[in-house]
């Protein structure tokens, strides 16, 4: 199931690859894996650092190698974006 | 005993990455300022799981209640620190080529710590050890312009050095990164110019044939899980102080070590580097190699 917090990310996921690629994010295969694309440790990082940007919460690119596509990682934030919202309140 | 020549990364190249300021390390590593993987088992905070490595490597080494031991690489001084303090050890000598860990320990005043800056291969006791740790240190022992059979022969020779100074049955207690899935061709670099110049990380199966017929190993663990997580926490803490940070070291290096740690983690996490630790014991009789 898709939740719309999983569909924005999955886009914006798909944007800034299709920009790192140079191709439009239609053509990005979501399903693809990360590495399919020859994103290395050193994108992985960058990817991880302007995502927790985007969503105001802090990522570990380790992330991207547990949940290697963008539907799975997009799936797997918003499913924990909750919990790690009450982490961060609780910081506060 | 006459001095060895160094195999590995010089003293200049230590001090590029370890003397970048005490004031530094001290904002985001734990409170023993422990610069090495930590041992999560059953841990949750940084300086837990940093104390149960060292306590890890005492027992391994047999250094509980000895006279002497040695700490190669001894960073700012931790384990020489619980060794005299808790472990019963009398005189504890660490060896580090950097000179600002050096005055750090110096200035502790410890009982029974005693530090040198000396490379293991210049180093000469008057005395011999009854037992040796090094962690972090050997990553240092050779570098990246070596051919591969100089670079075993510097391993070697520190396996000798650490043969001769135990004694019979004594042990080494060892912990490195290690070359996992990938090799030599694979060391990136930006690691190779701006973290840790003339390094380069050992195989495991570089470190059994340097110690053939030295030693036998004991016990391996292959903790390179637990390297991702330290890793991630140092970052967390240099983040959370970053401010601090750069007000010490500069906005650039403080982005080169947060770019460091978070694709160490990465490498730590794939499998691309392992992080072994090893208990050596030394063998009484070696035999020649052939």
């Amino acid at each position: 199931m898709s939740t719309q917090q999983q569909q924005d990310i999955e886009n914006w996921l798909a944007d800034l690859i299709g920009e790192i690629l140079e191709m439009p994010p239609q053509e990005v295969d979501r399903t693809a894996r990360f590495d399919r694309y020859g994103l290395d440790s050193v994108a992985a990082v960058s990817v991880s650092v302007a995502l927790g940007e985007h969503l105001g919460r802090e990522l570990d690119a380790t992330v991207i190698y547990d949940y290697p596509t963008i539907r799975k990682l997009s799936q797997h934030l918003a499913e924990t974006a909750k919990a790690a919202e009450a982490a961060a309140e609780a910081q506060r | 005993m006459s001095a060895l020549a160094n195999p590995g990364a010089s003293a200049q190249a230590i001090q590029f990455h370890y003397d970048i300021g005490n004031s530094f390390y001290n904002l985001w590593l734990d409170r023993s300022l422990t610069y090495s993987c930590a041992l999560w088992d059953g841990h949750d905070t940084l300086e837990a799981a940093q104390m149960a490595k060292i306590d890890h490597h005492i027992e391994k080494s047999g250094a509980r209640g000895q006279r002497r031991v040695l700490d190669i690489g001894c960073g700012w001084g931790a384990t020489l620190h619980r060794l005299v303090q808790t472990a019963g050890v009398v005189q504890a000598t660490g060896l580090t080529l950097a000179t600002q860990q050096s005055a750090y320990i110096a200035q502790q005043e410890w009982p029974g710590v005693d530090v040198r800056v000396e490379s293991w291969s210049d180093h000469s006791p008057a005395m011999p050890y009854d037992a040796i740790i090094s962690v972090g240190a050997f990553e240092h022992f050779a570098k990246l312009d070596q051919s591969p059979e100089e670079k075993i022969e510097g391993y070697r020779g520190f396996f000798r050095r650490c043969h001769e100074w135990l004694p019979p049955g004594g042990c080494l207690s060892l912990q490195t990164m290690s070359y996992e899935n990938s090799s030599r061709e694979d060391f990136s670099p930006f690691f190779a110019s701006q973290i840790f110049p003339e390094s380069d990380l050992p195989r495991l199966s570089e470190i059994a044939g340097a110690s053939e017929h030295l030693f036998e190993i004991v016990s391996l663990r292959n903790d390179r899980h637990h390297y991702a997580r330290t890793s991630l926490e140092w970052r967390r803490r240099l983040l959370q102080r970053r401010a601090e940070a750069v007000a010490l070291v500069g906005a650039e290096a403080v982005a080169r070590y947060d770019k460091y740690l978070h694709l160490w983690a990465i490498g730590f996490h794939t499998g691309t580097m392992g992080l072994l630790r090893l208990q050596l014991r030394k063998l009484e009789t070696p035999r020649r190699l052939h």
